[in-house]
């Protein structure tokens, strides 16, 4: 499981929905205007269907969303604990 | 009495259509549900905030004689109707207008004058305490079709400006724990939590608990 590249792919395919929009591992997908609070909803619900993870209120804050590495952070913790 | 009735039969039908019969439910039913009360140092806030590009969009200040003479209009006709009755309360409004129609709206008290002002009725269950200069605000709306744009938080964020360019220091506000588009929203602009309110509600009755 890569858990980097599925979260990539999900950004490309469903929250970009095909926009032309150069996606590096550090990029702020905040600023990028990626994620908002419906991408959020998005996001969240493909995170945990896919990676049989809960992910709680308290988690929800920009920090742990800002870039792909830090959702990458946030799920490979929970799945390695 | 009737222009109550009317605005909630609205407010039912057009909430069904936009968000199903289960949303319309949950709002007038509802039992353990937490809410999560926050307020905001205006002074800490950023001075402008970065508007998608591509839409027309202009903040507002709401008033009655624009709505009464059609300057600008609502889509839906609860909002136009919960406008007209906030506004006839005393209550202030900031909109978002696209070209003539108000596709966002959010609700907020005048500033409390002293500490024997009257305050809205969310206060007393959410345990907030306003102060001189300081203000609550509730009820805010975004149009569907604006939805998915990085439009809520920008408009909030404009909302807050608005209140400190007007003498506000302090904002109040609230939204439910299980609303993941308004947590992030809060979040994203930095409202300070007050702890967790734990409330239940049945049509008109509702009881309320603080929980941390």
């Amino acid at each position: 499981m890569d858990i980097k590249n599925d979260i990539r792919d999900f950004i490309q395919s469903d929250l970009l929905r095909g926009r032309d929009v150069p996606l590096g591992p550090r990029d702020s997908l905040i600023n990028a205007g990626i994620i908002d609070s419906l991408g959020i909803q998005k996001l969240l619900e493909f995170l945990e269907r896919t990676f049989a993870v809960k992910i709680s209120d308290d988690e929800i804050v920009p920090e742990n969303f800002e870039t792909i590495d830090s959702i990458t952070d946030l799920i490979e913790a929970k799945v390695s604990g | 009495m009737f222009e109550y009735l009317a605005m909630r039969l609205f407010h039912v039908i057009d909430n069904a259509r936009v968000s199903g019969i289960r949303s319309v439910v949950r709002e007038i039913v509802y039992a353990g549900r937490i809410a999560v009360p926050v307020e905001m140092d205006l002074k800490s806030l950023k001075s402008s905030w970065a508007w998608p590009k591509g839409e027309e969009l202009t903040c507002i200040e709401i008033e009655r004689n624009a709505l009464d003479h059609h300057d600008y209009d609502y889509p839906y006709r609860n909002r136009k109707l919960k406008a007209q009755r906030n506004l006839g309360k005393g209550l202030l409004g900031y909109g978002l207008l696209r070209g003539r129609e108000v596709v966002a709206d959010l609700w907020y008290t005048p500033p409390v004058i002293s500490d024997g002002s009257p305050e809205h009725p969310d206060v007393q269950w959410l345990g907030i305490l306003p102060r001189p200069n300081h203000s609550y605000a509730f009820d805010m709306f975004l149009a569907p079709a604006m939805r998915g744009k990085n439009i809520a938080t920008c408009f909030q964020g404009s909302f807050l400006l608005h209140l400190r360019d007007h003498g506000v220091d302090w904002a109040y506000g609230y939204y439910w724990a299980d609303n993941i588009a308004a947590l992030w929203m809060h979040r994203m602009l930095k409202w300070k939590e007050l702890g967790r309110v734990r409330a239940s509600r049945f049509f008109g009755l509702k009881t309320y608990r603080r929980i941390a």
